[in-house]
């Protein structure tokens, strides 16, 4: 078992190095997406027993079906973005905006940023779990400053500040949760989370509600829940695409992932103390990301703030903490997380061929481009919520599982956010479509253009439509991971 | 009596640091400030030692050894060379004045208190203020961070808060296993490293590392 871990971890190395090694502008385009192309399907080879139940459990590695789903996601986004790149940056390269120098590091601390996240989920103390999320704090910062332009530098600081505050004070909850051990957990192995959930009854209940909000506000600050969301519309619409799909996608979930497993023990020892925090920050982010959607003229942000939205609905359905609502929950996440990509592609596509993120300039996407309006239009259907596709599904189970503990008014203000959500997105978006196109757009093409967009599709319309009964057992395999009790 | 005498220095550091923290927020100027960040990092280095020397943890030592390099010699000498070669302006700017923000500090203080009031009733009593202070500490840093405009003003509010939070670490649980903190300053370390870098971006681009130039990106 431990074997699949090392050689995953081997080929991240390699992969890295080998990204780093190369100078050649085009052959690195393309050894990087294979390189990811392997990270996923090593990943898919450790995963799928683990998504069935076995657990890793090997030294400093320790892996259950939470972090299998969370991994895989982040190996199938990573690898969709990095084909993506190799169109999008490959464009930039030849009009001269990328120079020879900058594309080699994007490639090199793109792969490097795919693999931090990845390592993040692999670990069995929640201390190195702290380590891997502020790691990828440092590497995607660059990422997000990458053009040399005002506003992505003062969007890559406003990033790399408000993040380091979070991840201080989300570290400060874990010394409080690490003070809670004492006399119950050896010290040595007390931020181990399977020795944390075994002894979660016995914690010193007074210090761990302390942490737990420390820990929900700090790491929240990543996941961009509302009011400490400033950084997210910034630093995504300001980000490459390639890169604002990854960032929003699965960087948020990486930081959710800290949550969730803290929440895991204090539901333990505490019943509906972390899940009521999670409830109040759902709502406020969902109400205010409902709000920003509508008004916003930025293509880019307004996709920013519908992932401020999805990770609102994800905070509801732990906050509901019923195990339907749970596994709903990392059902909307998944959903989200290979949705959300398309829309920030296509919205690539589109910034690239008109020049202007302003919704307003953009016009007759329709006819200058008919694949990426279609996929745009797919992708906002898919993102609202309408069937056949992922999220539908998603949401439909967190509403099922809030009527099932007998929370109603929860539904009904789901809705109605959702319902505003619904009308912004969709009066944002299709006047774009329609009407006639500036003389100056182009039609962009190519197989890493369309390739990424149709895996992506094809997965959000799979996921919505055939629920793979395997599938579905992950899932529940994986919310009952979180809570620690197995049916 | 040796215990009493250790408990007593351990909460003098502690007090000392918050009262760095406190005339940090009361400087004007950029240069004092950075000195108070190094006296402050002084304390906790001391505060580590005296943990180390009462509890026997040794690994508390390196602790303080890395405090000592890092935050007393390196950090203030790195932000006092950004400073230098950025020509940065001499004075630090503020969003509310002086005696509002030690009013405010005052009220982190008093917060803080309230807050760790549950806790530290059942708690020893070497560790009693430290808490408290440690969560005053982080909450004045957070707010030089919110009411200093300049960027590396901003960059002495995190690492005051780190302070803060290095400070809960040692007193609350005798340090966490060593490779936390070993961590958690190559963290600091690497994000002074990219603020630096940063720092130097927004002087090219704005000609001043006064962030409230960085007002670009709105709704």
């Amino acid at each position: 078992m431990n074997a699949d871990i090392l050689v995953l971890v081997a080929a991240m190395v390699a992969s890295s190095l080998l990204c780093i090694a190369v100078r050649n502008r085009k052959a690195v385009s393309t050894v990087m997406p294979a390189c990811s192309l392997l990270l996923l399907a090593l990943c898919l080879n450790l995963c799928v027993p683990v998504l069935g139940g076995e657990v890793v459990d090997d030294g400093v590695f320790w892996m259950d079906p939470l972090s299998a789903v969370f991994m895989l996601l982040v190996a199938f986004v990573g690898f969709v973005a990095s084909l993506y790149s190799r169109a999008y940056i490959g464009l930039e390269a030849e009009e001269g905006v990328v120079s020879r120098r900058e594309n080699g590091v994007y490639y090199s601390l793109l792969i490097v940023f795919i693999s931090v996240m990845m390592l993040t989920f692999t670990v069995r103390s929640m201390a190195v779990v702290w380590l891997g999320i502020g790691a990828t704090t440092l590497v995607s910062t660059f990422l997000v400053g990458f053009y040399s332009r005002d506003e992505s530098t003062e969007a890559a600081w406003k990033y790399i500040i408000l993040c380091s505050v979070g991840i201080t004070i989300a570290l400060f909850g874990l010394t409080l949760v690490y003070a809670s051990t004492v006399g119950v957990i050896d010290s040595d192995h007390a931020l181990d989370w399977p020795a944390l959930m075994e002894h979660a009854s016995e914690l010193d209940p007074n210090m761990m509600r302390m942490a737990m909000v420390l820990i929900i506000v700090g790491f929240g600050t990543k996941v961009g829940f509302f009011p400490m969301h400033t950084w997210l519309p910034d630093a995504h619409s300001q980000a490459p695409s390639p890169i604002s799909g990854l960032l929003s996608a699965v960087l948020l979930n990486c930081a959710m992932y800290g949550i969730l497993r803290f929440y895991g023990v204090s539901e333990v020892l505490d019943p509906g103390f972390a899940s009521t925090i999670m409830l109040v920050f759902g709502f406020l982010s969902l109400g205010a990301a409902a709000f920003f959607i509508i008004t916003s003229r930025d293509l880019k942000r307004m996709l920013a703030y519908s992932s401020i939205e999805n990770m609102g609905l994800i905070a509801i359905g732990f906050g509901i903490g019923t195990p339907v609502a749970i596994a709903a929950a990392l059902l909307q996440m998944t959903a989200h997380s290979v949705t959300k990509p398309i829309l920030f592609f296509s919205a690539g596509n589109v910034i690239q061929s008109y020049g202007t993120r302003e919704m307003s300039r953009i016009r007759g996407v329709s006819r200058s481009m008919p694949f990426t309006a279609a996929a745009l239009a797919v992708g906002t259907l898919a993102i609202v919520g309408c069937p056949p596709f992922s999220v539908f599904v998603g949401e439909l189970s967190l509403m099922l599982g809030a009527l099932d503990s007998g929370m109603a008014w929860a539904v009904a203000l789901t809705v109605a956010l959702l319902a505003i959500v619904f009308a912004g997105m969709a009066r944002n978006v299709f006047p774009m479509l329609s009407g006639e196109p500036p003389e100056y757009a182009r039609d962009l093409r190519g197989f890493s253009r369309t390739a990424p967009l149709v895996i992506l599709i094809v997965a959000t319309l799979a996921l919505g439509l055939f629920m793979a009964e395997s599938v579905s057992d992950w899932i529940g395999n994986a919310a009952s991971s979180v809570t620690g009790v197995f049916p | 009596m040796d215990q009493l005498i250790s408990a007593n220095l351990v909460d003098l550091c502690a007090v000392l640091m918050l009262l760095t923290s406190v005339m940090a927020v009361a400087t004007t100027r950029m240069k004092p400030l950075i000195t108070l960040f190094s006296l402050q990092s002084v304390f906790l280095a001391a505060e580590a030692f005296i943990v180390a020397y009462t509890s026997g943890e040794s690994h508390i030592y390196i602790m303080c050894a890395l405090t000592l390099v890092l935050k007393v010699v390196v950090m203030p000498r790195m932000l006092l060379y950004i400073m230098g070669k950025i020509h940065v302006d001499k004075e630090v700017d503020l969003s509310i004045g002086i005696p509002g923000s030690l009013l405010a500090s005052g009220f982190m203080i008093f917060v803080s208190y309230y807050i760790a009031e549950p806790l530290i009733s059942t708690m020893e009593t070497v560790e009693r203020s430290c808490l408290a202070i440690s969560l005053s500490i982080i909450l004045i840093g957070l707010l030089m961070m919110c009411t200093r405009r300049k960027a590396i003003t901003e960059t002495i509010g995190l690492l005051m808060m780190e302070n803060g939070l290095f400070l809960g670490a040692i007193a609350l649980s005798h340090g966490m296993p060593l490779i936390v903190e070993i961590a958690a300053f190559f963290d600091v370390m690497v994000a002074v490293i990219i603020i630096g870098i940063f720092a130097n971006r927004i002087n090219k681009s704005f000609n001043s590392v006064d962030t409230s130039f960085l007002r670009r990106l709105k709704e």
